[in-house]
């Protein structure tokens, strides 16, 4: 990821993505919050976890999008192979929130076509996440 | 060898008997209080099947990741879903991830809520409507 450049991350990040950017950008600044984009790229950067550019964009508009559903108590993320693999846990079933989950994902496949990006939500039932570090494979 | 699944007309129909085979396996299940939860993994291969009949239809040669694709065969299928059939991509993606949860998370099948398998059950019936 390039530095961190206040108010422009999207458009250093979009500039070096490798499909077209203006459509992406057209896509992009309708339906998405910028500046939760931007604080999650930047939390991202904060942590020590090697993930591509591109990899680092998919997960911080996941986060933008689902940090903004109540019954999402937290979100993470993997690397399996050429894959990557988001997790959203959620308490019990909830098909509106769930809806809304699947809304986020559904815009990402459409912003990243070549990314194999995969989504998982799980169930948390009074659960730590921790319980369900297994589950993620 | 034919050059590819268009040339084999049976094989939608084939994934059709196949859902339809899933489906009671899914019913039988949803019906044993016991082993309701792995009814919903029929449920999703149920759905699954519905949704590669018709991409056999629409001559979709095959979901299989080829060595040099970024995209999974699970991807790829899902990908067709979001593209294809739109309004059924939100309850794919449900039990998508219930079917994972129910093989991998050892207490599931006890703490699911019970009304979950045959909810699931209930979408994946919407598959069939696929045409």
């Amino acid at each position: 990821m390039s530095e961190h450049v206040p108010g422009e991350v999207m458009s250093v990040t979009i500039k070096r993505s490798p499909f077209n950017f203006l459509e992406f950008y057209q896509r992009l600044s309708a339906p998405l919050n910028r500046k939760a984009i931007k604080n999650a790229l930047t939390l991202l950067r904060e942590t020590s976890l090697h993930l591509s550019e591109i990899n680092q964009l998919v997960i911080a508009i996941f986060f933008s999008k689902i940090m903004k559903v109540p019954e999402v108590k937290d979100v993470s993320f993997s690397v399996n192979d050429k894959t990557l693999v988001l997790f959203a846990y959620i308490n019990e079933p909830n098909g509106e929130a769930e809806d809304k989950i699947y809304e986020a994902y559904g815009l990402l496949l459409d912003l990243f076509p070549k990314v194999d990006i995969d989504l998982k939500v799980l169930e948390l039932y009074g659960r730590s996440i921790e319980e369900l570090e297994l589950c993620k494979l | 060898m034919p050059k590819d699944y268009s040339e084999i007309p049976h094989l939608s129909n084939d994934h059709k008997i196949r859902a339809k085979h899933d489906e009671a396996l899914a019913e039988m299940l949803c019906r044993n209080k016991e082993f309701s939860d792995w009814s919903i993994t029929c449920s999703f291969y149920f759905a699954l099947h519905c949704v590669d009949a018709y991409a056999h239809k629409l001559r979709i040669k095959s979901f299989e990741r080829a060595p040099d694709e970024s995209l999974s065969a699970h991807g790829k299928r899902k990908r067709f879903v979001r593209n294809n059939l739109g309004s059924f991509f939100n309850n794919y993606c449900k039990l998508y991830s219930r079917c994972h949860q129910c093989r991998y998370d050892p207490k599931y099948f006890k703490l699911m809520r019970l009304d979950i398998p045959g909810k699931m059950l209930k979408i994946a019936r919407e598959f069939l409507t696929i045409r």
